[in-house]
């Protein structure tokens, strides 16, 4: 019999085997390979995101005299780049001909702008066509808060200019987030004639830059920093517009790298798991083959065909799996990938996951295959796949060796990156080494434990365990890493959508006021069309001292949590209240309020304890609205900061700062599409109230994180299949080793219920130390994963984590019972007969 | 009161106008030499505006903003005189307004009202912060201190016609309330790069040390006015 014709005949003897073979590689495989083709295109997308939130490829910010020298500059450096201007300031647009005025922010750009992105009119025209000749482009807000129409005119310092177009589209509105006047748009040739620019007028002047193609940006930034730096301009490139909306889906590209190289790796273990069941259940045969006559490569042969066979059909069942998973995650992040994006899903496809495969069923397996090209003829008398030959240590080594380098290249090929590859590599075998570990240990102190019990059952199923320590170990072991791979992908998934319920959770305001009075709440209410807004006090304060000590002399760097400058004596917004704001809480102190404490309490936000050194007990003088007051810090606090909500590094205890006159402030969720109108009310009835929205950015995070939120469940509900296939392979890689401790024992004399006893305490103790390696492989990397990674919070998740461990515990054990129930069923003298 | 001013304290007072000369700052009007009230119990005098007052952006507002150099240099020259600095950086009229009278405490003997920056910037309309610096000056009358308003510019961006309707406000308030009319407090200081911060609208320590100097004289003048 030739060993193809022996491969085949295996296939047919075990289908459940070579099943499983094709769907854990298959699903492996198809989930990364599905996913490297869209990494790409989304990397592509983050990549034009950034190019068009920062509208060029290198961005000058200087006084008028400095833009025009670095533009001369820079055109003579970079012979065929784009070049384009824009000015903007405030100012007050006179309507009518009138008293009546408005204020507007102007931004003048010449025909170019913006170099990457649009701003287009409602009738899609571009601003190149709309602009020129006293023609102005307006956001609607304009319109809807002076009820001017298109084709008025207005007065712009000298000149009288015409509504030309309303703003449609602008992808430039990043760079003037909090922007308080309707934006108008006009061509720089217009401005001179509204005299608007004199000495002593408060305007940005910024300066775009395309590079010519084959011009290194990275290289080009640092040039012109250099250059500016002598005229004290700012220079950014669009690789340092790294914030907020990129930080997320930056966050989220990795999650599905990480869930991409689990699942891969589950492929490669459950691949490499069942080559090893089926080796124990084959092994006889194939010895009886070498016994007749069979050179020793003849086993090898066999399974190297075996593999072949089984690759090849897991290649189709991955290209099919890629195309649905990647058409399935491409409708899921919608106009998140450029147009005509799509993951490959033709020959390229195919031949990039039968390289995968093979590649991966080679690394997995090459151990195993070594030892069967020592197995002698005399195995053929046992069926225990124990028995099997060990390579030398040298040679396993190298094989581990060589195995590990061909992972990180395959794991490159994949992800792209030589570092993510190094780390998930590095992880990875640290899982497996740390989940041997605990196993083993367990293991040892189970079987220890259970033996000085005395008891029968304990003592039989502990001899049993420790009998073969290092077997059972890693048999427990690898359940654990499969659990593991399970309990991560949730822990993951959970993490990062908390991440994304953070930042911005069902509801939050997309509309933010200040200034409002105390009693005027009704008022606003009914102005906005929304009642139920949440007002939080506020007054304004600096800190003059801590325990004594000038708040001037307590040094804390300058750099706060947003990367920005900070000082303890700047101006703080303070508030009061007698409970904890909803984003916020106590971090340090038994309660917010300490009823020890005499006199006025403030709770501080925990930064400043570390930054600053404040303690509890330490007692601050304030500057407030320029009278002097004293309080005893009762508590630190822990704020959400990711939230879309106010937030108060000092929160007063009432009875100290409410007879102060506070103004309010607060944020409330509006429909886009009345927010305009809401505005204009609130202008008429109350006039002091400052009005921010923030609509459109929050509509367009919103949005991308509801596109994340789909891609990241599909992503790991695949990764889950791939953790229960690991499982169902790991119980049958025990099988036949269950079968033939339950043959011995009834061989013994034992009744089955004591058979069956024995088997509940082994394979419950299997099983509880199973789950104790999951979670601490899991908690680890996720751990790792959203402190490192995604540099982020991270949440252990005990509501799920500890019901998972608990039930998967029982499903080890349940299912190792049932195993062994079956195993009941066989005649002892079947199996005796071999040994 | 001169001639009630103790010998040390005209050396001091003398002094620091030597120690201001010799600066390259110009000193103060002869008839500032030395105050004409005699020391005894502290008077306070609140600085009540918004970030030009408060001292944004400087490390320790509480020894460079200009209420303190103008507290020092008013020690300097005999005068028992404490200057709380009430400035609130991002307030307007209609903010300053609201917490006037808390802010000005009863027994205050003058108040510096620097406003009105902020209303420009946030586009207020010329009547609304017309009728807040109305009422805030009043106020300030009905507690029985003496008022210094201080004259506020627009940047040139904000256009002719909004900006000549903003200057034309501040005498006309001074006289109505009878307050000291301080010109554009900030001269010297805005639009020099060498004064100002960064930002290029907020003073560095050297720009508030220029402001209490453009101040002092007229501050001196209300406390005379109002002994």
């Amino acid at each position: 019999m030739n060993s193809l014709a022996f491969a085949w005949r295996e296939i047919r003897y075990a289908p459940r085997y070579a099943v499983l073979f094709v769907l854990a590689i298959g699903l492996g495989s198809s989930i990364l390979a599905a996913f490297a083709g869209l990494s790409s295109a989304l990397e592509k997308t983050l990549d034009d995101r950034a190019r068009e939130l920062a509208i060029a490829d290198l961005r000058v910010e200087a006084d008028a005299n400095s833009i025009g020298l670095l533009r001369q500059w820079a055109e003579a450096r970079w012979p065929g780049a784009l070049v384009s201007e824009k000015t903007d300031f405030p100012t007050m647009a006179r309507l009518r001909g009138g008293e009546e005025v408005q204020q507007i922010y102007l931004n003048a750009v010449d025909p170019l702008y913006p170099l990457h992105g649009a701003v287009r009119a409602r009738d899609g025209r571009v601003l190149a066509e709309v602009l020129g000749s006293g023609r102005i482009l307006v956001d609607e807000r304009l319109l809807v808060l002076t009820g001017l129409l298109p084709g008025d005119t207005v007065t712009l310092g000298e000149a009288d200019v015409t509504i030309a177009g309303v703003i449609g589209e602008r992808t430039d509105a990043a760079i003037s987030f909090f922007q308080l006047a309707p934006s108008v748009f006009i061509a720089r040739a217009d401005l001179e004639r509204t005299a608007l620019l004199a000495p002593g007028s408060r305007a940005s002047h910024r300066l775009f830059i395309n590079l010519p193609e084959g011009v290194a940006l990275d290289a080009a930034a640092a040039e012109l920093k250099e250059r500016a730096a002598r005229l004290t301009a700012s220079v950014q490139s669009w690789r340092d517009e790294g914030r907020g909306v990129a930080r997320f889906l930056r966050n989220t590209v990795f999650f599905l790298s990480t869930t991409g190289l689990l699942t891969l790796a589950m492929g490669g273990v459950t691949g490499a798991a069942i080559l090893l069941a089926l080796l124990r259940r084959a092994a006889p045969s194939l010895a009886a083959a070498r016994a007749i006559g069979a050179p020793p490569s003849f086993p090898v042969k066999v399974f190297a065909a075996w593999l072949l066979l089984l690759s090849l059909v897991s290649g189709l069942v991955a290209t099919l799996g890629g195309v649905v998973v990647g058409r399935a995650v491409t409708a899921g992040l919608g106009d998140l990938l450029p147009t005509g994006a799509t993951p490959d899903d033709g020959l390229g496809l195919f031949l990039r996951i039968i390289a995968s495969v093979l590649l991966v069923a080679f690394i997995f397996s090459s151990s195993a295959l070594t030892r069967l090209a020592r197995l002698p003829p005399h195995a053929a008398l046992r069926s225990d796949g124990a028995s099997l030959p060990r390579s030398g240590r040298a040679r396993r080594i190298g094989l581990a060796a060589l195995a590990a380098f061909l992972l990180f290249l395959l794991v490159r090929l994949h992800v792209g990156s030589f570092a993510l590859a190094g780390w998930g590599l590095g992880a990875w075998l640290a899982a497996i080494g740390l989940a041997w570990l605990v196993a083993a240990l367990l293991v040892w102190l189970g079987g220890r434990l259970a033996i000085l019990s005395g008891r029968v059952e304990p003592f039989l199923a502990g001899r049993e365990a420790r009998h073969g320590l290092a077997y059972r170990a890693l048999a427990v072991a690898f359940l654990g890493l499969a659990a593991s791979v399970l309990l991560s992908v949730l822990l993951l998934r959970q993490n990062v959508t908390s991440e994304f319920v953070r930042s911005a959770p069902p509801g939050s305001p997309n509309v933010f006021f200040m200034n409002l009075r105390p009693g005027e709440e009704e008022v606003f209410d009914a102005a906005i069309g929304a009642p139920g807004t949440r007002f939080f006090p506020l007054v304004r304060g600096r800190v003059i001292t801590v325990d004594g000590v000038r708040a001037a002399e307590i040094q804390g760097g300058t750099e706060n949590a947003f990367g920005g400058g900070d000082r303890l004596t700047r101006e703080f917004g303070l508030t009061y209240g007698e409970t904890l704001l909803a984003t916020d809480r106590v971090v340090e102190g038994t309660a917010l309020w300490d009823p020890m404490i005499a006199g006025p309490q403030v709770s501080v936000h925990d930064e400043y304890r570390d930054r600053f050194g404040i303690r509890r007990g330490s007692v601050i003088a304030f500057n407030i609205l320029g009278r002097e007051f004293t309080a005893t810090v009762s508590s630190f606090r822990s704020i959400n900061r990711s939230a879309r909500e106010p937030f108060f590094y000092f929160q007063f205890k009432p009875g100290l700062i409410e007879e102060m006159p506070a103004t309010l402030m607060g944020g409330v969720n509006l429909p886009r599409e009345e927010i305009s109108q809401a505005e204009r009310r609130v202008a008429a009835a109350l006039p002091h109230v400052t009005f921010f929205d923030i609509a459109e950015v929050a509509a367009l995070v919103e949005r991308l994180i509801e596109r994340l939120h789909r891609a990241v469940d599909a992503v790991a509900a695949a990764a889950l299949a791939g953790g229960l296939l690991l499982m169902i392979s790991g119980i049958l890689v025990n099988f036949t080793e269950i079968r033939r401790e339950a043959v011995l024992f009834r061989a013994l004399g034992a009744s089955r219920g004591r058979i069956l006893a024995i088997f509940l305490i082994e394979h419950l103790f299997s099983g509880i130390a199973a789950a104790l390696a999951a979670g601490a492989v899991s908690l680890t990397l996720v751990w790792a994963v959203m402190t490192h990674g995604f540099g982020s919070d991270w949440d252990p998740w005990w509501i799920g984590t500890l019901p998972f461990l608990a039930v998967f515990a029982l499903v080890v054990a349940s299912s190792g019972l049932l195993a062994s129930t079956l195993t009941l069923r066989v005649r002892p003298m079947d199996v005796l007969r071999y040994e | 009161m001169f001639c009630g001013m103790s010998k040390s304290r005209s050396v001091a007072a003398l002094l620091a106008t030597l120690l201001l000369a010799a600066c390259g700052r110009p000193a103060a009007p002869p008839t500032s030499i030395a105050p004409e009230r005699a020391p005894g119990e502290e008077s306070v005098i609140v600085a009540f505006g918004d970030s030009l007052t408060s001292g944004y952006g400087l490390d320790d507002p509480d020894r460079d903003a200009w209420p303190s150099h103008l507290e020092k240099t008013l020690r300097a020259r005999g005068w028992n005189i404490r200057v709380a600095n009430a400035g609130v950086s991002g307030n307007t009229t209609g903010d300053a307004l609201v917490r006037v009278s808390f802010s000005v405490p009863d027994g205050t003997r003058l108040v510096i009202v620097t406003l009105g920056a902020n209303d420009t910037f946030r586009g207020k309309k010329l009547d609304e912060i017309e009728g807040n610096l109305d009422a805030i000056l009043a106020q300030i009358r009905t507690k029985g201190a003496t008022a210094l308003l201080c004259e506020m510019k627009t940047f040139p961006n904000l256009g002719p016609f909004y900006a000549r309707g903003f200057e034309r406000l501040f005498p006309a308030l001074a006289k109505k309330h009878d307050a000291i009319l301080v010109p554009f407090f900030l001269d010297g200081v805005a639009t020099v790069p060498a004064m100002n911060q960064a930002d290029g609208i907020h003073p560095n320590p050297a720009g508030h040390r220029k402001i209490a100097e453009n101040l002092l004289p007229f501050v001196e003048k209300g406390l005379r006015s109002g002994s």
